[in-house]
């Protein structure tokens, strides 16, 4: 057994093995299917290194036995589950949800793709080809192409890459893909004791050589643009383990959460200038609210009213800021899984795949799976007077850019503010 | 509070009230969330050339001057809308402790509109963002195209979200008579999914409409079949029409479909559109060519379905559709459009009656030549 340390916390199990990979275990004998999560955070700090992130996590499952990996997602399937790669917010990702009597070959599948240490060149080529048709599909839909930019203009979103020849990407790989950045989450129906024993002898094996990430070519390619013009709003915030994060984060829902936030207020009801909007939370280098929405009056005049709306949680009513801490607490607790996937404070615990998607989050992002039931506690203690003073103190720093709709040719950027 | 107990949560209860507004519950045991849904008959289908996006419009002016949202949001819970063609539906979801917080949303926003001139202006720019939105979505705008194609020269063939230069004759008193004639108790089928709820409590939400007289369900056409290239899909799209009186068969069908799709190794979502005389199933098939999905078809309309076939696609239909382990939300919108489409639910065992003989029969239904195609020409 590689165990180190082996605590019982908690409703779930947690072992550190030895080479610094964390593996945990929430048992739940009413859920109907299994989740294993894979998350890994890799050590990286430019867009560029992000954008290699990211192509990496398209190649995991390129070089597993066809027929293992079929046969995996056919009893997946079958379940009303599925299993695939992931990439999201510097995070690369494997996931499966499953019968638990197929706990055990996911788990040798996800530890095989993790392990592989060189990559062939027409994996390369196929990961490559999958990467770039993701960034393509999407790149029209309203906000996404828009918000990519912004968020590679602040240094905490991914640069598109170039294609690289097979050894340079398998020393990218092995620099990206470290045990001691990774978290292996196991819930739903699992057998907790054997699935920790399992996935700790599978994983106990991994110890990579160094790699590297020297050279990683920028992709001179654009892409399209969507038809419709995208304003977006940034506000940065405090680490996710400060004592001001709660506070915060009431703060982004009075912004941009519901129907009674300010953004539809202002934008959608007083001005009619959008219809739909995003607002996320980031954790990439540091904290960052993201408030984005289509519209067809991509105007100074509509910028500057966003960016009044979301300055405008540092003067709201007591009234209103319980509101917020109330849709807060609701989306933690319960919310679905969003359509698009996972994402950090956009969904609840309810399904096997967001409890493991919570203590992956967790563990690789706030230090201790465990602090996911301290951080309920303390949101539900906030006071208005620290939303308030907790968002005022960021808003120094907000940032307002609109892209103009260029249908083909990019969402073209006409001009920063603040 | 009604008394059913956890154990007997699956029995699904209903009644109609004075107004008749017909409630239905459908509680989901142990469920965290609840869900409310009430469809009323109204929508794109009912439009003509002069009054398209009125019922869209209508929906939108609902939450003008109401409190509704922040009833909802108070509580941690959330209400909206949409119009299709054949119903407008309106929806709250939240935490299962504060449901009567949720009864209590819905029933503040069902009220005629209260919203002036400049208001409905400000709305019909909303809807135009909307539609532009719609519209930068290759695959949304292509369903719509396929509608479109499949439909024409019928109102099931309108984009549901309607025309907003149409819009801009629709003033305030026009959209109240609207309401009058959709936001009434004959044209009410409202769905709940919570454990703790009774019908009274449930009714509370719809109780105060007045009567009204119920609106005819509009035909639905016969399908035409047709071939579109289009440069923005990446993938190809078709669609078949469907019985309205055969939905457990055509889920089972659509299940046998996806497991020959996966099993070549081919991506595939399936779409349901469901109408009260009819329907069309549509098939996205991403990044797939013409060619592939021909194959495909050809093969399986010409298929005998093995038991263990027959046995993966029911299990797979039941997950979709069996009230016992739906999702509240699901479980309460499935049964607010079966009822107010006038459908027969679809049961396990209506599901488990699926004979094998009778999909080998269905099966010939999909005939690519039988079918609306949207061809992808993205590279």
């Amino acid at each position: 057994m590689m165990a180190l340390v082996a605590p019982l916390t908690f409703a779930f199990q947690v072992v550190h093995l030895e080479n610094g990979m964390t593996i945990i275990a929430e048992p739940d004998a009413q859920a109907h299917s299994a989740c294993i999560r894979l998350s890994i955070r890799p050590d990286v700090d430019s867009t560029v290194e992000l954008g290699a992130a990211e192509l990496v996590s398209f190649s995991l499952l390129q070089e597993a036995d066809p027929l293992d990996l079929q046969t995996l997602r056919q009893f997946a399937f079958l379940a009303g589950g599925k299993i695939e790669p992931g990439w999201h917010d510097g995070c690369i990702s494997l996931q499966a949800e499953l019968p638990a009597q197929n706990l055990d070959a996911a788990l040798t599948l996800f530890s095989r793709a993790i392990r592989k240490e060189e990559i062939g060149a027409a994996t390369c080529e196929l990961a490559y080809k999958a990467y770039w048709r993701a960034i393509n599909e999407t790149s029209e839909l309203p906000c996404v192409q828009a918000v990519r930019d912004f968020e590679k203009s602040l240094g905490i979103g991914p640069a598109n890459i170039a294609p690289m020849k097979a050894d340079q990407f398998s020393q990218l790989r092995r620099k990206l893909l470290t045990p001691s950045r990774c978290v292996l989450a196991m819930t739903g129906s699992v057998d907790g004791a054997a699935a920790m024993k399992r996935a700790s002898e599978l994983f106990g094996r991994w110890n990579p050589t160094p790699g590297s990430n020297s050279r990683l070519p920028k992709a001179a390619r654009s892409v399209g643009g969507a038809a419709i013009g995208t304003i977006v709003v940034s506000v940065p915030g405090p680490p996710l383990e400060s004592e001001d994060f709660p506070a915060w984060l009431a703060a982004f829902c009075a912004v941009g959460k519901g129907k009674t936030c300010a953004l539809f207020r202002e934008l959608r009801v007083n001005r009619g200038a959008m219809y739909t909007w995003e607002s996320r939370v980031k954790f990439c280098k540091e904290t960052t609210a993201v408030f984005a929405f289509p519209t067809l009056s991509p105007t100074e005049q509509i910028a500057n009213a966003a960016r009044e709306a979301v300055s405008s949680a540092a003067s709201m009513s007591d009234e209103q800021l319980q509101i917020s801490k109330t849709i807060a607490i609701s989306d933690y607790e319960s919310l679905p899984e969003p359509a698009g996937g996972c994402a950090p404070f956009s969904q609840g615990h309810d399904s096997p795949a967001s409890k493991a998607f919570w203590l992956c989050f967790w563990q690789l992002y706030g230090t201790s799976a465990a602090n996911d039931e301290k951080f309920l506690l303390k949101l539900k203690t906030v006071t208005p007077q620290e939303i308030r003073q907790t968002w005022s103190k960021f808003l120094p720093r907000m940032k307002v850019e609109r892209f103009l709709a260029e249908p083909g040719q990019g969402a073209g950027r006409q001009s920063t503010a603040e | 509070m009604f008394p059913v107990a956890a154990a007997l949560s699956f029995l699904a209860l209903e009644t109609t009230l004075p107004n008749g507004a017909t409630v239905m519950l459908r509680p989901v045991a142990g469920a965290k969330r609840f869900a409310i849904c009430a469809g009323f008959r109204g929508g794109s289908a009912y439009e003509s050339p002069t009054t398209r996006g009125s019922y869209h419009l209508l929906e939108h002016a609902l939450f003008l001057n109401s409190q509704a949202d922040a009833i909802a949001e108070a509580a941690g819970c959330q209400i909206y809308a949409a119009t299709y063609r054949e119903l407008i539906i309106v929806t709250c979801e939240g935490p299962s402790e504060r449901a009567a917080s949720g009864i209590q949303a819905m029933k503040q926003l069902l009220h005629p509109i209260s919203a002036n001139a400049d208001a409905l202006a400000r709305e019909r720019e909303v809807i135009r963002n909307e539609i532009a939105i719609a519209k930068s979505d290759a695959k949304r705008f292509s369903l719509d195209e396929l509608w479109n194609a499949a439909c024409k020269d019928s109102p099931f063939g309108f984009d549901t979200l309607g025309d907003p230069q149409t819009m801009s004759q629709f003033d305030p008193q026009f959209l109240n008579n609207l309401f009058d004639e959709t936001f009434c108790g004959a044209n009410c089928f409202l769905a709940f999914s919570c454990p703790e709820v009774s019908v009274k409590e449930a009714g509370a939400a719809v109780a105060h409409l007045k009567t009204g007289a119920p609106k005819p369900l509009p035909p639905f056409p016969a399908i035409r079949t047709s071939r579109t290239e289009n440069k923005r899909l990446r993938g190809v799209m078709v669609g078949f029409a469907m019985q309205a009186d055969k939905q457990a068969l055509w889920s089972v069908m659509s299940h046998l479909l996806r497991i020959a799709a996966n099993a070549r190794g081919l991506e595939i979502e399936c779409t349901f559109g469901r109408a009260s005389s009819g329907g069309i199933v549509s098939f996205w098939f991403p990044n797939a060519d013409e060619n592939a999905v021909k194959d495909l078809l050809k093969s399986f309309a010409s298929s005998k379905f093995t038991e263990t076939q027959m046995a993966a696609a029911k299990r797979l239909a039941k997950s979709e559709n069996d009230p016992q382990t739906l999702p509240p939300l699901e479980a309460a919108r499935s049964a607010c459009i079966f009822g107010a489409l006038g459908l027969k639910n679809i049961s396990s065992a209506d599901l488990d009656a699926v004979a094998a003989s009778q999909a080998d029969a269905a099966a010939a239904a999909f005939d690519p030549a039988a079918a609306v195609w949207l061809i992808g020409k993205r590279q």
